[in-house]
């Protein structure tokens, strides 16, 4: 492998090797802090003080919403799939836990990008921009995970106007310190009923609570209770939609770009864990195969980022890229801790994190089974499979 | 030997990591370990040892200890004791077996019970291979170290297959994931391999 640790990645337009290289500047800033923010995700102080963190939530908000500019290295980043992938793929070799700490919009911004009308989506951006709030995305219950149709979350008519949301939502992101998010419930019996709302906290009947997590703790996993929480009329996202892009369906685009984000970032924090068996090991060769599969997981997923800016309802690309990456993470850990003398996951905390965070990419949008129904042909193609349009659930 | 794996995966099984450990320990104490932490039940921790903190290690009653000056056990007796305590780590994944199996026979998925799921079917299949398998491996080659070390590897892999299936519940609270990790963690302090540094 003729890589050196702080080359920028061959094969990328000019503009992408630069948002790889600014990227990695901040990785170091994450790195920085991902101690501290493994041992209490809740302390608020070193998030709020990393200039990291701050252009991150920035750099991930839409451009017409940005409280202020970013550099000219970061202005592609939301503008494909593609540089996304090779963002987050340096940060996370910075530091995937700290990464999850950022106060961005995250996948309650494009649930409003997706579904909300341009007054929702400027008064979530202004409160974005005025509070620099953590975002939450409710749609996980304790019994409806994988299976989140099923959720059984209320969405029910207020007599005195508007609604009123019962139910409760678990493992999810920021689920006790956003102040803003998204959560959906259902309207009525059919997975077209399903809808999804803005909600604001201080709000009455609205309770949270952390949940202690393996790995990823930067990302503040908890629970969420609605007690006939009121949800006024223009908090209902999809409102201006046809029936059948109001819900799920409308917001599926969405969940392809967030599916190849954590591919990029379960593939950075493997690559986290090669630098770190490298640095330990000065001179020693045996990494070369690991080091070339991740070269070569880190070209297949530029690609499958590539064909999904292409064909952005495909489902499958993003799927095969996790599928691939949050395995592939999994087994670096293994690696590293055979590379590494007797006690050494103890000894390094870094690595030892690592080895915690890592499993956390099974779990997001989309576990391995769930990618692998998703993946796998279901038919005789009549095309090359990956070329044929697909949607999951469909 | 096959008494003492069988006692080591029995006390797994019923009595958790800390109980297994202690068995596999067979009396060695910190010195005897091969690297520069050796991972002890809790209660056997001598007064005033230097301990590295690790909650998650804590919770199982496992305590990390620098083993400070003495010699390691000679290899042989280490994959002796490498053997007992992956019979120990067998336990403690049947418990996980266990536990996975009424998870996924109460939750359902698309109306149907995740135990009746293919996908599901077949990792849990594949669970019950490698525990008779390696149950057979550590008594036919207890004294291999590379078989040994092999075992621990299967085991740490069976783990988060099973973890896997108990979705984020087994990720998130005091999940099955934790104590998994603190399973592997302590493999990690006794099992020394051919080849790392
Ligand atoms: C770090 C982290 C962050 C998260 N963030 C959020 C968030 O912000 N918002 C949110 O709403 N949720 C979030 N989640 C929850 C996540 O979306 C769920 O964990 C995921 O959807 C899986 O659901 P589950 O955990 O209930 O597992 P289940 O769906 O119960 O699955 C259990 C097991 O059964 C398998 N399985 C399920 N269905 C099938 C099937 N049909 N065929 C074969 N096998 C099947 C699964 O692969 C898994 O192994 C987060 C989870 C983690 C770990």
């Amino acid at each position: 492998m003729n890589e050196l640790p702080g080359e920028p990645p061959h094969a990328l337009p000019h503009a992408l090797r630069r948002l790889a290289e600014g990227s990695r500047e901040l990785a170091a800033e994450l790195r920085d802090i991902a101690l501290a923010v493994d041992a209490d995700p809740h302390d608020s102080a070193p998030l709020r003080a990393s200039s990291a963190l701050e252009l991150l939530r920035v750099v991930g908000t839409p451009r017409p919403f940005r409280a202020h500019a970013v550099p000219a290295w970061a202005e592609p980043y939301v503008d494909s799939r593609l540089a996304r992938v090779v963002a987050n793929v340096e940060l996370a070799r910075g530091d995937a836990g700290a990464l999850n700490a950022c106060a961005a919009p995250s996948l309650a911004g494009f649930t409003v990008d997706a579904l909300g009308d341009s007054d929702q989506q400027k008064a979530f951006y202004e409160e974005l921009a005025n509070e620099r709030p953590w975002t939450f995305f409710g749609m996980t219950e304790r019994d409806h995970g994988s299976d989140a149709t099923a959720m059984r979350t209320r969405l029910d008519p207020d007599p005195s106007g508007g609604f009123l949301l019962h139910g409760a939502k678990r493992y999810v992101a920021n689920a006790a310190r956003g102040t803003i998010g998204v959560v959906w419930a259902r309207t009525g019996p059919t997975p077209l009923s399903l809808r999804a709302v803005v909600l604001r906290r201080p709000a009455p009947g609205f309770t949270g609570a952390p949940l202690e997590t393996l790995g990823l703790r930067g990302a503040c996993l908890g629970e969420m209770a609605f007690d006939g929480v009121p949800v006024p009329p223009e908090s209902v996202l999809g409102r201006h939609l046809p029936a059948s892009r109001r819900g799920l369906w409308g917001a599926n685009r969405a969940f392809g770009v967030v599916r190849l984000q954590i591919a990029a970032q379960a593939l950075g924090s493997a690559f986290a864990l090669r630098d770190a068996v490298r640095a330990l090991r000065p001179g020693w060769a045996g990494h070369a195969p690991m080091s070339a599969r991740l070269a070569a997981a880190r070209a297949l997923l530029y690609d499958l980022a590539a064909e999904s800016d292409a064909r952005p309802d495909d489902r499958r690309p993003p799927s095969l890229a996790k599928l691939h990456t949050a395995a592939l993470a999994v087994e670096v850990g293994r690696w590293a801790e055979a590379a590494l003398p007797p006690g050494s996951l103890v000894e390094h905390p870094l690595l030892e994190k690592w080895c915690r965070d890592v499993g956390a990419f099974e779990f997001m949008d989309g576990t391995s089974n769930i990618l692998r129904l998703t993946l796998a042909p279901e038919t005789t193609p009549r095309r090359a499979p990956h070329r044929a349009p697909h949607q999951e659930g469909s | 030997m096959r008494d003492t794996i069988e006692e080591c995966e029995r006390a797994g099984h019923a009595e958790g990591l800390a109980a297994g450990l202690a068995l596999a320990l067979d009396g060695a104490g910190a010195a005897a370990a091969p690297g520069r932490l050796a991972a002890l039940p809790r209660a056997h921790v001598p007064e005033g040892a230097p301990v590295v903190p690790h909650a998650l290690a804590e919770r199982e009653g496992i305590a990390f200890v620098r083993p400070g000056t003495g010699g390691a056990l000679p290899p042989g007796r280490l994959t002796a004791l490498g053997a007992r305590l992956a019979a120990a780590r067998l336990g403690t994944s049947r418990r996980l077996i266990d536990r996975v199996v009424a998870h996924v026979a109460a939750r359902a998925s698309g109306g149907e019970p995740l135990i009746r799921k293919q996908l599901v079917r077949g990792a849990l299949a594949d669970a019950l291979v490698t525990v008779e398998t390696t149950r057979r491996t550590l008594v036919v080659a207890a004294a291999v170290g590379a078989a040994v070390t092999e075992a621990h590897d299967r085991l740490t892999s069976l783990d988060w297959e099973l973890a896997k299936l108990l979705g984020a519940s087994g990720y998130a609270g005091e999940g099955a994931a934790s104590t998994a990790f603190v399973s592997r963690l302590t493999a990690n302090c006794w099992v020394s391999r051919e080849g790392s540094p």
